[in-house]
């Protein structure tokens, strides 16, 4: 298969270090700029919520947080895709990276999805349909990082372990819309409506625009963290390379 | 005219300590080549790179002029296959009988008997157990067998399935002289038929024919 | 003779798949009886945890039942291929002309008649034990035979990714369970549904097209696994 063009140039490590080295530092300005707006924007200036009042700010937090977490992984899996398409060792190292993050990132929802829940629902848990998705999403990079940890050892076994992890985040991909949508319609049989305060069609607009802006500035610190990642992947994979040393004593 | 079977070019394998480096070698047909090492110097895993079984790190491997894809191995019979010290998976299923496995062996591989008549298939079978003297212990389980007339077992899918090329890994281990002497004898006459057979072994195997060394 | 017809039909080549781990399996028949085995076992730990009265226990019914069901076809499913990669034939289909998912598809067909349904034919039993209405019984065996076959392929798929792995248990949970849980929603809503007294055509259907979409699917990554972990020996 011919490969096009710019993911020859991923094959690259000396171009992917390069180019993520002059990236990283826009990227992780921007994501901050984007979240400290958001964020003071979001805690201080929005309105207070009529039936939650200021509990309900940890949304700037919560929902960034989640669709970073679901988008992640079927970058994971893209990249799963791209590696076992193009054997691109890169892309192994960023599949690693992106199960990391976006665990991080399903732990993290999960838990700001508790703390609001207690003074919400009056409890840290509920089975509702977004947290259980949230959880079962966890269990699924739980294992895909399972299996990179499992197949550790010599090289051709960790190579190994991440064509195996790419397939199993593939056969994930297909079956999280699968899952998404049973454990919706498991959860709308027996819950009354009101619990879905998160519901997009009920917020004011004047409190979704800091949470647009934060949704975005999530998406730029991913991109940051995941290049940053796969950098420091980069540099133990690579440690002995010559153009790794001569890129390190550049600086 | 000489048909080149299988070409080897530079072919190494392993990382951080490499198994072998840069080997090359090529085997033509009606030849035999032995591979040479000592323990843990990599002879099984040239031979599961050569079939794909495991990933080299460079290198080329041409079978009769194409490169090795997988699943492309009409050719070649692949037996042996060092587990540890003890123990060979001679791909056989203990709890079925001998004949049971080469019946399962015949109708899952490619070979002129697969659209032969079962009575033509269970003769062909009966002819190979009575030439390796295993006729005797045809219905018997696998687990039921010394390890010697196991391995008889396993080199009878040899004479069943005419494979061009013959793959083996360490035949000559934990046999006895009487067997040494039947699998020299099979691998002469499968030299003469125009075949050519690969085999590994740490030791010294001196065949009544010319062998060519691939030492690594 | 050494350049004769190389002749392969995969309808041989499957059907003696089949024959062949019918016959491995039915000379351990011990092996056959462990799934139910294991039913039982954990049955029997919900009453004695739970202590509640029987109709209490008669809701939970379906649930815990399909949560068993699950377990049982996990760890049964565990060493699917473990013998195959051990004594080399897994290997030897590899480097065979058929496709690695002929040897999937008959290894497992057999799988799903050896273990799906003896725990499908069983269920009523365990049913009974939990005090569950019988008008759910007639939908509980349809779900298991259904449902079984998604979750054989599930399990199957990460028997294969881990079967090279030592520590082996923990992970091939972790693998398989999130990828149960449609059909396990799917199953206790479908016995649910048929005790409150409507007949759920549309869960079961559901649970149709799940088994259908894996045994269409699951095959070929199940191949792919199976291969890397021959890599990884």
């Amino acid at each position: 298969m011919k490969v096009p063009q710019f993911i020859h140039l991923l094959g690259s490590p000396p171009w992917f270090y390069r180019i993520s080295g002059q990236l990283m530092p826009v990227l992780g300005l921007l994501a901050c700029a984007l979240l400290i707006v958001a964020w003071v924007w979001g805690l201080g200036f929005a309105p207070e919520d009529a039936k939650q009042g200021n509990s309900y700010r940890i949304i700037y937090l919560h929902v960034p947080t989640a669709v970073i977490a679901l988008a992640g992984y079927y970058v994971m899996a893209f990249t799963g895709l791209v590696y076992l398409v193009w054997r691109i060792q890169l892309m192994a190292l960023m599949l690693k990276s992106a199960a990391l993050i976006g665990a991080a990132m399903t732990f993290l929802a999960l838990f700001s999805g508790a703390v609001w829940g207690k003074p919400t629902w009056g409890t840290w848990w509920v089975w509702d349909a977004r947290i259980t998705s949230m959880l079962i999403l966890f269990f699924l990079y739980l294992g895909v990082l399972g299996i990179i940890n499992a197949f550790s050892g010599s090289k051709t076994s960790q190579q190994a372990g991440v064509k195996a992890a790419s397939i199993l985040a593939l056969v994930g991909t297909v079956n999280i819309p699968i899952i998404y949508k049973s454990v919706d319609w498991w959860f709308s049989l027996h819950q009354p409506a009101t619990l879905k305060l998160t519901g997009k069609s009920n917020i004011d607009g004047s409190m979704l625009t800091p949470l647009l802006i934060a949704i975005v500035g999530c998406y730029v610190f991913y991109a940051f963290m995941l290049l940053w990642r796969t950098r420091i992947e980069l540099q133990s994979s690579e440690h002995n390379k010559q153009w790794l040393r001569d890129a390190v004593s550049k600086k | 005219m000489s048909i080149t079977r299988l070409q080897v070019d530079r072919l190494s394998a392993g990382y951080e300590r490499p198994l072998f480096r840069d080997v090359s070698f090529s085997l033509e047909a009606q030849q035999v080549a032995h591979v040479m090492g000592g323990n843990g110097s990599g002879k099984t895993t040239l031979l599961n790179c050569l079939l794909g079984l495991f990933p080299a790190t460079s290198g080329d491997i041409y079978w009769n002029g194409f490169e090795l894809r997988a699943n492309a191995f009409d050719a070649a019979l692949y037996l042996g296959e060092q587990v540890n010290a003890q123990s060979y998976a001679l791909g056989l299923k203990n709890a079925l009988s001998v004949r049971e496995n080469l019946q399962l062996y015949l109708s899952t591989t490619a070979n002129a008997l697969q659209a032969a008549s079962q009575t033509v298939r269970q003769q062909r079978i009966d002819q190979v157990l009575e030439q390796l003297s295993l006729l005797a212990v045809a219905n018997k389980r696998c687990e039921q067998l010394s390890s010697g007339q196991q391995r008889r077992v396993s080199l009878s899918k040899l004479l069943l399935n005419p494979c061009a090329v013959w793959v083996l890994d360490e035949p000559f281990a934990a046999v006895d002289k009487q067997g040494v002497v039947l699998l020299e004898g099979l691998i002469s006459q499968h030299v003469e038929k125009g075949g050519s057979v690969l085999f590994t072994s740490h030791q010294d195997v001196s065949l009544g024919m010319s062998v060519r060394t691939v030492q690594l | 003779m050494i350049n004769a017809p190389m002749i392969f039909s995969i309808a041989a080549a499957f059907k003696a798949h089949v024959k062949a781990e019918s016959l491995l399996r039915w000379r351990h028949k011990s092996d056959i009886l462990q799934p139910l085995l294991f039913f039982v076992l954990v049955l029997s730990l919900f009453p004695i945890a739970i202590n509640a009265p029987s109709q209490e226990l008669a809701r939970l019914a379906p649930g815990i039942l399909w949560v068993i069901v699950l377990l049982a076809s996990l760890f049964s499913a565990e060493h699917l291929f473990r013998d195959d990669l051990g004594d080399g034939s897994l290997s030897a289909q590899l480097l065979s002309v058929q496709p690695l998912s002929v040897y999937v598809v008959a290894k497992l067909s057999v799988h799903v008649a050896f273990v799906v349904v003896p725990l499908a034919l069983a269920s009523p039993i365990m049913a009974l034990m939990l005090h569950m209405p019988g008008s759910g019984v007639p939908v509980l065996i349809l779900s298991v035979l259904i449902g079984g076959v998604s979750l054989s392929m599930i399990a199957a798929f990460g028997a294969a990714l881990t079967v090279s792995v030592h520590q082996r248990s923990m992970l091939l949970a972790l693998i398989t369970l999130p990828l149960y849980v449609p059909v396990l929603i799917f199953a206790s809503s479908a016995i649910q549904s048929n005790i409150d007294g409507t007949f759920p055509t549309m869960q079961l259907l559901i649970l149709m097209s799940f088994a259908l979409l894996s045994a269409a699917l699951l095959p070929w990554a199940i191949s792919a696994a199976l291969k890397l972990s021959v890599e990884n020996k």
